[in-house]
């Protein structure tokens, strides 16, 4: 799934976002725990567009496969699955599956679910699965998916997909119906419990009670975590209380998240249009003051996704130097006075005005453009803007999507970038099915984006803060979701 | 057969036997470390060369880049020896490259047919790479966080019971790869059975080599020990025909020279206990001597009394008794009255035997001339206590019977109490325990009483010593008193003391029935006419 995200929101998200707390409690065998999180639940539909929703929702629900805690494909409800040829993926389904109102799954079941995603035109997923030619259950046991194009991260796509009770359609915005390790049994406006699935075909989870309490206050949502017992995860949690944790009972965790930002060239400017005078700017940008500018919260990136994503490539990494050496590089390299302007939305304006600072003070003309999110992709209209700020987040944990957007989309690739290199290597990737080759090929081509032939300046990952309480194994995958039903001691 | 061979042969035996066995286990333990071995680098080459393989197959064999493919796949394969060959299948089946048949050439026949075994489709559809073995089980696998493998269904879920891969050979692993392809790896065992038969020849020829050298040792060995015992058979033969004072002179510290010291003690021991067994029968004779003359002492007849009747009886633990009564009947100008008693001296055998019939002796001898009967037994007292150690005593029990006076009475001198039969109720009485053993302590007259007994006609009275209440059954049983007694109650109405004395016998020798009897028993009944 792509998403573009403007800065204000990788910032809101980052910094008003996080907050933890420790807990001096202790409980030696959990009946119950706790994941506090920022954000209320916004509905029970099994397709709600909010993001917070699917943390919700996730232990309710599962999927023909799904994600373990970093982003590797696992069997879930099909417990294999495979290419039977370019257009036909085939799933082979567990026979001892139950929903949480005693009846079984049936073939039926998954294929209504994406008919009725198909119904309700569901907004992130119905692009996911618009490839679906048909669905044909003819043989036991047995899903495939024919599709109208060759797609070798088909598989990837349904880890997005819940499978529903297609019984009551209706009823599952109040009364879920999944398959999940845990079952919905109420909710308030600040709280969701859920107790463990006794017929869960993987035997039911360890903690027979678990909840979500959202308390939106960084500083309240940790002082709820330190005077509860059963809180075993608070997310996101600010890093500005860290010096808090020394009295508390839990541990700061911290992870990559799946959201790179970066600035896009806008191709009227016809200095930049060259490769060259690209690489030399990236030999010059900042990079060590991108955690500065980002107030802690981000990590200088040199490439547009993130470690934990199939593509990463780990031999690309930031060029640090010091000011002294940028500052005579630029001179060397005759960008002295070189104009760059770059559109940021008004949220980030500090962050824009710090990066112009740090520019000019290396002997660029540089200039922050404050440009309303919603009008950023127009503002290349605007001669005068050179780099384009954006954000990408990695959800189905794969390069593959961001590429294919940016270079067969007239809208994301707005420098109309063009490599001919890169378009074989796009080729070669699609029709490539082996993870290694796949990897190797996203690798290659992500080097040649990120600094081969710039396709823009890689800014910095987003870094996501959260607590655990001490003792607890409470796995927390790459894209944000709590996987509840493995919480340990 | 000379003992030189027999015992070189028997060396050999063992040697040869032990070998083997070892030979055995080495070869079983190889057979199954090299087995698990061939598993161990046939599943990790499987991990570390399918993706590869697949990669391989994906990248060059569309474009049928089979020059390039090749040489790589050969390069692959040359690294396990134990797989012989390898089948690419894509996820549908369809077999995409064989080694065995591609060697040199890509494959350009009709297209080959999908497998048709659903087991093997399965495992190339699975997600776990699995393993057959030559048996035709299959096993899928699953590498855990921790980087071990362990055994699960096609469904991913572990098995309670984990297989032991050294307890089977696996014919192939199919190692599925990305959804897309899966690499089957043939596995063969014919390196297995090089090297055990490798192992076994090495082992062979080191236990020929161990067989001869033994065979050397034995002979060796065997001769240092059949001359020294070529010299003990003949001292051993010296012995047997009686000439004790043969001693072998072999001061070795071996085995032989402790057999030969064994010799010597033996020799040594037939000695002393030839003098010992001479010495045995002159001293059994000697108790024989003082068991006859003791029996001598005892009444030979128990004479009829008037007024009362008497009957006794006493039978010996072993040898000389410790135990020793008598009746003496007096009628002099003393009076006319009989005394009875009965003694026990502690412990028994020659010395008892000794002391009792010293009592016995001074007794009689003072009976005539003391009717009282308390000063008769102060005055025996003085003397035995004289000429005794105080480590052995008497215990005793006096009953006077006057005739004139038609009285009975007793001293009891630290005896066991004498039962009273009463025949108007038939019950048994016992009388009060009392006095101190004769040959305790100089002057004893103050601690004696004589006490009257009112016997009326069918009374009767039991002496008794304590070997009767003290016959074991068992090692743990004894006769008793409380059954002596109820056998006096049962027994005392019959007419005659002889008839009550038998009785009871019969009842204590029923009790013990054949277990050894372990002390006198002595019984006196003396009934009221």
């Amino acid at each position: 799934m792509k998403k573009i995200i403007a800065i204000l929101l990788c910032l809101t998200f980052l910094l008003s976002g996080c907050s933890l707390f420790s807990s001096n409690g202790s409980a030696a065998t959990l009946k119950s725990a706790k994941v506090l999180v920022a954000e209320p639940l916004n509905s029970l539909d099994p397709y709600s567009v909010v993001a917070i929703d699917r943390q919700y929702l996730h232990p309710i629900y599962e999927r023909l496969v799904d994600f373990d805690d970093q982003l590797k494909i696992q069997p879930q409800l099909a417990y294999t699955f495979g290419k039977v040829d370019e257009t036909t993926w085939q799933f082979k389904i567990r026979s001892n599956v139950k929903f949480h109102d005693g009846t079984d799954l049936t073939l039926d079941h998954i294929k209504q679910t994406f008919d009725t995603i198909q119904k309700t035109r569901s907004p992130h997923l119905v692009d996911l699965i618009e490839n679906i030619k048909r669905i044909e259950t003819n043989a036991p046991e047995t899903v495939t998916f024919k599709l109208n194009e060759p797609d070798p991260e088909f598989f990837r796509k349904l880890t997005q997909v819940p499978i529903i009770s297609t019984t009551n359609l209706a009823a599952l915005a109040e009364a879920p119906n999944g398959t999940g390790p845990y079952q919905f049994v109420s909710k308030t406006s600040n709280q969701v419990n859920y107790k463990a699935f006794a017929k869960h075909w993987n035997n039911p989870p360890l903690i027979p009670n678990i909840s979500y309490q959202s308390v939106f206050d960084k500083d309240a949502r940790f002082e709820t975590a330190k005077s509860s017992t059963d809180v075993v995860a608070v997310l996101p949690f600010s890093v500005d209380l860290s010096e808090q944790l020394a009295d508390s009972n839990f541990t700061l965790r911290s992870q990559p998240d799946l959201t790179v930002s970066f600035f896009i060239w806008n191709p009227a400017n016809s200095f930049w249009s060259s490769a060259q005078n690209r690489q030399k700017l990236l030999q010059v940008w900042p990079y060590e003051q991108m955690e500065e500018l980002t107030s802690g919260q981000g990590t200088p990136a040199a490439q547009f996704v993130s470690s934990g994503v199939l593509g990463y490539n780990p031999s690309i990494v930031p060029q640090l130097k010091n000011f002294e050496e940028r500052k005579a590089l630029t001179t060397e390299l005759g960008l002295n006075g070189q104009l760059i302007r770059f559109a940021v939305p008004p949220t980030l304006s500090l962050f824009g005005l710090d990066l112009e600072h740090e520019l000019n003070a290396l002997g660029l003309n540089a200039e922050a453009y404050l440009v309303e999110q919603d009008q950023i992709f127009d503002s290349y209209m605007v001669e005068d803007v050179q780099l384009l700020f954006l954000g990408w987040r990695s959800d189905l944990g794969t390069g593959t999507n961001f590429l294919n957007t940016i270079f067969k989309s007239l809208k994301y690739n707005v420098s109309q970038y063009h490599n001919s290199e890169v378009d074989k290597l796009l080729a070669n990737l699609n029709t490539t099915y082996e993870e290694q080759a796949r990897l190797t090929i996203l690798q290659e081509l992500m080097s040649i984006i990120s600094f081969k032939d710039p396709y823009g300046i890689p800014l910095f990952y987003g870094r996501f803060h959260y607590i655990t309480r001490n003792g607890y194994k409470v796995p927390v995958r790459l894209d944000s979701i709590v996987l509840v039903e493995a919480i340990s001691k | 057969m000379k003992l030189r061979s027999q015992i070189s042969l028997l060396l050999t035996t063992l040697i040869v036997l032990s070998i083997s066995a070892t030979a055995a286990v080495l070869i079983y333990q190889n057979k199954q470390e090299i087995s698990n071995d061939i598993y161990l680098n046939a599943r990790n080459f499987s991990e570390l060369t399918a993706s590869r393989m697949a990669t391989l197959v994906g990248e060059y064999l569309p474009s049928e880049s089979f020059v390039l493919f090749n040489p790589q796949m050969k390069d692959l394969l040359r690294k396990n020896s134990d797989v012989l060959g390898v089948d690419v299948y894509d996820y549908s089946g369809k077999l995409l490259y064989n080694s065995t048949t591609e060697k040199e050439e890509q494959y350009k026949g009709p297209s080959r047919e999908n497998i048709t075994d659903p087991v093997y489709q399965e495992r190339i559809q699975a997600q776990n790479p699995s393993l057959k073995t030559i048996l035709g089980e299959v096993y899928y696998l699953e590498k855990a966080d921790t980087g071990q493998y362990h055994f699960v269904s096609k469904e991913g879920i572990p098995f309670l019971t984990q297989p032991n891969p050294q307890n089977f050979q696996i014919a192939n692993i199919v190692y599925p790869v990305s959804n897309t392809y899966a690499v089957a790896y043939n596995v063969s065992y014919l390196n297995l059975w090089t090297r055990l038969q490798q192992a076994a020849i090495n082992i062979g020829m080191v236990a020929l080599a161990a067989i001869l050298f033994s065979i050397l040792i034995g002979l060796l060995f065997a001769g240092t020990i059949a001359r020294p015992l070529r010299k003990l058979t003949k001292i051993v033969e010296d012995i047997a025909q009686g000439n004790l004072d043969q001693r072998a002179q072999i001061k070795s510290k071996d085995e032989v020279g402790i057999l030969a010291k064994a010799v010597n003690q033996m020799a040594t021991d037939l000695k002393k206990g030839i003098e010992a067994r001479v010495y045995q029968e002159k001293t059994q004779k000697e108790i024989e001597l003082a068991t006859k003359i003791q029996q001598a002492l005892l009444p030979k007849d128990i004479p009829d009394f008037e007024q009362i009747d008497v009957s006794a009886e006493l039978v010996p633990a072993a040898g000389v008794s410790g135990d020793v009564y008598d009746l003496i009947r007096i009628d002099n100008e003393k009076g006319n009255y009989l005394y009875c008693y009965l003694g026990d001296v502690t412990g028994h055998g020659i010395s008892a035997g000794l002391l009792s019939t010293t009592a016995n002796a001074m007794i009689a001898m003072l009976a005539p001339e003391e009717p009282d009967p308390v000063k008769l037994l102060a005055k025996v007292n003085v003397t035995l206590k004289a000429k005794t150690s105080g480590a052995i005593f008497i215990t005793l029990a006096l009953v006077k019977y006057d005739f004139q006076k038609k009285k009975l009475s007793y001293v009891n001198a630290g005896h066991e109490q004498i039962l009273k039969y009463n025949t108007a109720d038939k019950t048994v009485d016992l009388t009060a325990p009392g006095g101190i053993a004769l040959g305790m302590l100089p002057e004893i007259h103050d601690q004696l009483e004589e006490v009257e007994l009112d016997l009326k006609k069918g009374d009767a009275i039991m002496l008794y010593s304590d070997g009767l209440p003290e016959a074991w059954q068992n090692e743990k049983d004894t006769y008793g008193m409380e059954r002596l007694t109820e056998t006096f109650s049962k027994y005392g109405e019959l007419k005659t003391a002889d008839a009550i004395q038998k009785a009871t016998f019969k009842d204590v020798n029923d009790f013990r029935g054949k277990f050894e009897q372990k002390d006198d028993m002595t019984l006196i009944i003396i009934k009221k006419d």
